[in-house]
């Protein structure tokens, strides 16, 4: 196999993707289903605040509106920001490391795979008896007594899905403790793969309970099952500790990444090493410790019991410590720095005053009593799209922009970007800083329509004018990302002048990433050398032999599989014979793969020589 | 290199562990029995919510019987063991004792899983305790299920193993296959020692 | 592992709030006993009207200035929906639901409950302030909730 470029055509490329077990290959597939659906959640958020611009707007009927909010949420959360997440991992861990590959090149395609016929199964339902109307939450018995299969293509959408999302997390665990390079000890990992390490445990230990519940919810809706049922003893709060057992360490699987990628962003461009490294991994820990004993704080109105809600209370607050360490921490870290305002570095930048307010908000809502007050009002709504969006989403769009080089070569304008930053980022803030006061006067959330004359109208109107230039920045960076790839003007392999390893290989790396693994010496690898060295790694190994893995076309069967059993499974009488077929091709892929042994093949030391370069950045 | 992966002789001692993709399959499978931890861990949590809950079906106490299930549980414990014989017998590089040892605990599986679908007829038929009768039948029968379906994926596992390696020895390639499927059979059966306890144990006595 | 002494002095103080921070919610929530309300109580959905106190939903007296107000959540709708509060008095909200999950919140107040079908919920609130008062539902409920309202006058 030959690394030159040659032309190839469509199809042999398209084929090359549908098989690529590449982590880097499979990190722009991810980027591109992801951001499909965020452009489907965007345009779905839209529509809500035009239906909301002015009060008894009558822009989409009350069905509509909540099968729209719906899918507004489970897009954005599932959809969309989990796989930007997982490019942004696949891309940047195994080259922090000083990887080839990852640990299961073959998990990691069929991850990829379920995620994306998992978010096809779910959008399918627009066109098939409509969408899931029961709110991302699915709140049971509200979700049992809905009409139509909306809620079924919930349930088993997010199912397929949330098993591609376990096994991409199971995936990083290993690549991250078994295949680090010579020298790279725990304490000198980069943070944003310390953060992608601790949300991959967090996706191990929270999905599980996901899974349960969406079984619960099929079962009860396709098989007659009782669990959310009160009429034959079941009890609907059951879904509601399950989901949020889930949905409360989610929040630190999107949250910790976006805080990896600032701590890489602000080290890079403020020219300082990060301060206190080492309190900024305890913190990461002790997050994500937290992160499991603090679900029921959405369920405090529930009415728990004095004990229960005081001990959540406790430890949601507690969070609020380790959280404010590390924002003083990039404080410090650009404090005296000598810092470039890059694109990236202007969103992080935005990010720490924006999820400062958002941390604010969160401590107010964690005080139980005061919840009191809050709950379940715009106020909510206003407080996690602050972390959410000022958190997760603009770590997202700076680690994108980041490590865009490392994807494919090339430097999105960076005009362009400023131009994108601001749009989004004034947008962000008209519409949602206002919904503070919408909540606190008494909005609740989801409401399909506000009565006139209730001091809501100018609030609510401002709102979404917001809305709109956030829609508009967003079309900047999409014209920016295809006209940066129009044009294709290549750049070298470490265009930020950067610290850590994945600047230390050319921009985009050859497939096999590191010709000869590097030998690190300390924290900020490449930075080392830079300064005590000649500006490349040292090799840890002689040139030898490398191990790749063989391509494969059976993730994409196994996925197909299940999305066509999924059919089956919902619609039942004489459709199971779907079920049929697709369970009969995941599970003949799974034996097919078991009596094909893939033993992978060498690319020898002779065609590496024969390489030009000698694989580092130059 | 490749080809070395797939020869039997001189194998070292702990061939499951000796490439790194063996150590990868090895460490990534104990992450994925945690993620099965948790899986189990709600579907109890699940059934202890709702176990008095049988509405106007039978209760816990009325159906189970711990004499089968007794039996069961010795059957699934013996199998536990016989498949630790075939691991032994895998470090040894003793290839024909290692598939005799397997074909054993596959053997004890199938009979466990037998014995799991007459007691469920049973209670279908005998006392009309199907999967819809209340919340507790669901519960009961979704938490049991699920690990029966964990057997049955197993038996299968292990089946395919068997059948694909017969003409040929243990070698690096295979060995942490065998490791983690063994693996796997243990997990179930300590699954297995919880719901003989939680559910029948508890159920009848509790 | 090398720390600069700045750091090593950062990760103390951030250790030292860790500490003092759950010390003092601890010592609030347990030993003040600054805990919101809460209820255990629980109640057949199906029977809710032959279930006491639900049977008569409404307004009780049950002391000097003090008053029990029972109501029942249902898609789309409260029962009753038309209160009057004496002014000054205390009212013991006790509530719950026929169907879905709904919400039982006061605009303007404290009072804001979820209320699950199995369950009952109850809250304490005194009535300081003369007017009307809007009781909403702020539980997504399905295609009606925003219709979903009852009307509260403090006189």
């Amino acid at each position: 196999m030959s690394t030159t470029a040659r032309k190839a055509g469509f199809g042999s490329v398209l084929w090359d993707y549908l098989t690529t077990v590449d982590h880097k290959k499979i990190a722009i597939l991810y980027l591109i289903g992801g951001f499909f659906f965020f452009i489907l959640g965007g345009l779905e958020a839209m529509l809500i605040r035009i239906q909301l611009i002015v009060p008894d707007n009558d822009f989409l009927s009350a069905q509509f509106y909540n099968e729209v909010l719906t899918m507004h949420g489970t897009t954005m959360i599932f959809l969309a920001a989990m796989p930007l997440l997982f490019a942004l991992m696949n891309i940047a861990v195994p080259l922090q490391i000083g990887a080839r590959d990852v640990a299961f090149p073959f998990v990691n395609s069929l991850g990829f795979w379920l995620f994306f016929f998992g978010g096809v199964m779910l959008n399918v339902s627009w066109f098939v008896t409509g969408a899931p109307d029961a709110g991302w939450t699915s709140y049971a018995p509200l979700s049992i007594f809905s009409e139509g299969h909306g809620v079924d293509f919930y349930s088993i959408g997010l199912q397929i899905a949330g098993f591609g999302t376990l096994m991409a997390g199971i995936n990083f665990i290993v690549t991250i403790v078994n295949m680090r390079a010579p020298g790279m000890t725990y304490m000198r990992m980069p943070l944003f793969t310390w953060t992608t390490l601790i949300a991959s445990v967090l996706i191990l230990f929270a999905f599980p309970a996901l899974t349960v519940g969406l079984f619960q919810l099929t079962f009860d809706r396709l098989f007659g099952a009782n669990f959310f049922n009160p009429e034959l003893g079941g009890n609907a709060i059951i879904w509601e500790h399950l989901f949020w057992i889930f949905g409360h360490p989610e929040v630190y699987i999107l949250i910790l990444p976006a805080f990896g990628v600032f701590s890489e962003v602000i080290p890079t461009f403020a020219k300082k090493r990060l301060f206190g490294y080492s309190s900024m991994v305890f913190a990461t820990v002790l997050i994500a410790f937290f992160g499991f004993m603090v679900w029921a704080h959405h369920m405090f109105t529930v009415g728990l019991g004095p004990i229960a809600n005081s001990i959540f209370a406790v430890a949601t607050m507690a969070i609020a410590v380790p959280t404010g360490i590390k924002i003083f921490n990039w404080l410090f870290t650009l404090w005296g720095g000598s810092i470039r305002l890059t694109s990236p570095m202007v969103f992080a930048l935005g990010f720490i005053p924006t999820f400062t307010i958002g941390g604010m908000t969160g401590v107010m809502l964690a005080s139980a009593a005061a919840d009191y007050q809050y709950h379940d009002s715009y106020f909510v709504v206003a407080h996690f799209h602050y972390v959410i969006v000022g958190g997760t989403v603009l770590g997202i769009f700076a680690g994108l922009i980041y490590w865009w080089p490392k994807m494919f070569g090339t430097l999105l304008n960076e005009k362009l970007n400023h131009w994108f930053f601001w749009l989004f980022f004034i947008g962000f803030h008209l519409t949602f800083f206002f919904q503070h006061f919408l909540g606190l006067m008494g909005m609740p959330r989801r409401y399909w329509v506000f009565g006139e004359g209730q001091g809501l109208d100018t609030f609510n109107f401002i709102s979404t004018i917001g809305a709109f230039l956030m829609a508009v920045g967003t079309i900047v960076f999409v014209y920016n990302m295809v006209m940066t790839q129009v044009k294709g003007k290549k750049v070298s392999g470490d265009p930020w002048d950067a610290r850590t390893l994945e600047w230390a290989i050319p921009s985009p790396p050859p497939f096999y990433n590191f010709k000869q693994l590097p030998l690190v010496r300390g924290l900020d690898p490449l930075w080392i050398e830079k300064t005590e060295g000649n500006g490349k790694m040292q090799p840890a190994e002689p040139l030898g032999d490398i191990h790749m893995p063989n391509n494969s076309f059976v993730p994409f069967v196994m996925s197909l599989g299940l999305f066509i059993a999924g059919f089956g499974v919902m619609f039942q009488g004489s459709y199971w014979f779907l079920a049929a077929i697709g369970f009969g091709l995941f599970f003949g892929s799974m034996i097919y793969r078991s009596f094909k042994d893939d033993l992978g093949y060498h690319i020898h030391k002779e065609d590496l020589e024969d390489e030009k370069g000698d694989g580092s950045n130059g | 290199m490749a080809d070395d992966m797939l020869k039997s002789e001189n194998l070292p001692q702990n061939p499951e562990r000796a490439t790194l993709e063996g150590r990868n399959k090895f460490m990534g499978f104990w992450f994925f029995l945690g993620g099965e931890t948790v899986l189990f861990a709600s579907l109890f949590g699940t059934y202890l919510a709702l176990k008095n809950s049988n509405a106007q079906g039978p209760s816990a106490e009325e159906i189970f019987g711990l004499e089968l299930v007794f039996i069961m549980t010795i059957v699934l414990l013996t199998s536990s063991l016989t498949s630790v014989y075939a691991m032994y017998h895998m470090k040894n590089n003793d290839f024909k004792k290692m598939q005799l040892w397997i074909g054993i605990t596959v053997l004890l599986g199938l009979i466990f899983l037998g014995f799991e679908i007459y007691e469920f007829y049973h209670y279908v038929h005998g006392y009309e305790f199907g999967y819809t009768t209340s919340a507790f039948s669901s519960a009961f029968y979704t938490l049991v299920g699920f690990h029966g379906a964990h057997v049955a994926f197993g038996l299968g596992w292990f089946l395919s193993l068997m059948i694909r390696n017969s003409k040929r020895g243990i070698n690096l390639y295979n060995a942490p296959k065998f490791y983690i499927a063994s693996l796997y059979w243990h997990f179930i059966d300590v699954v297995w020692v919880f719901i003989f306890t939680v559910v029948y144990l508890m159920g009848k006595v509790g | 592992m090398h720390m600069h002494k700045l750091e090593k002095v950062w990760l103390i103080i951030g250790v030292i709030t860790l500490i003092a921070f759950l010390t003092t919610v601890g010592i609030q929530a347990f030993a003040s006993g600054h805990a919101p309300p809460s209820d255990l109580t629980k109640v057949d959905p199906e029977k809710v009207d032959e279930t006491p106190p639900f049977n008569e939903p409404g307004l009780k007296k049950v002391g000097e200035n003090e008053y029990e107000l029972v109501m029942v959540l249902q898609s789309f709708g409260f029962t009753p929906n038309k209160v009057e509060i004496p002014h000054g008095s205390t009212v013991k909200f006790i509530v719950t639901s026929k169907d879905v999950v709904h919400g039982f919140e006061i605009a303007g107040t404290r009072v804001n409950m979820m209320v699950t079908p199995g369950h009952v919920n109850s809250m304490t609130y005194t009535f300081e302030e003369k007017g009307e008062y809007l009781i909403l539902c702020n539980e997504y409920c399905g295609i009606g909730h925003h219709m979903m309202s009852a009307e509260l006058e403090v006189k």
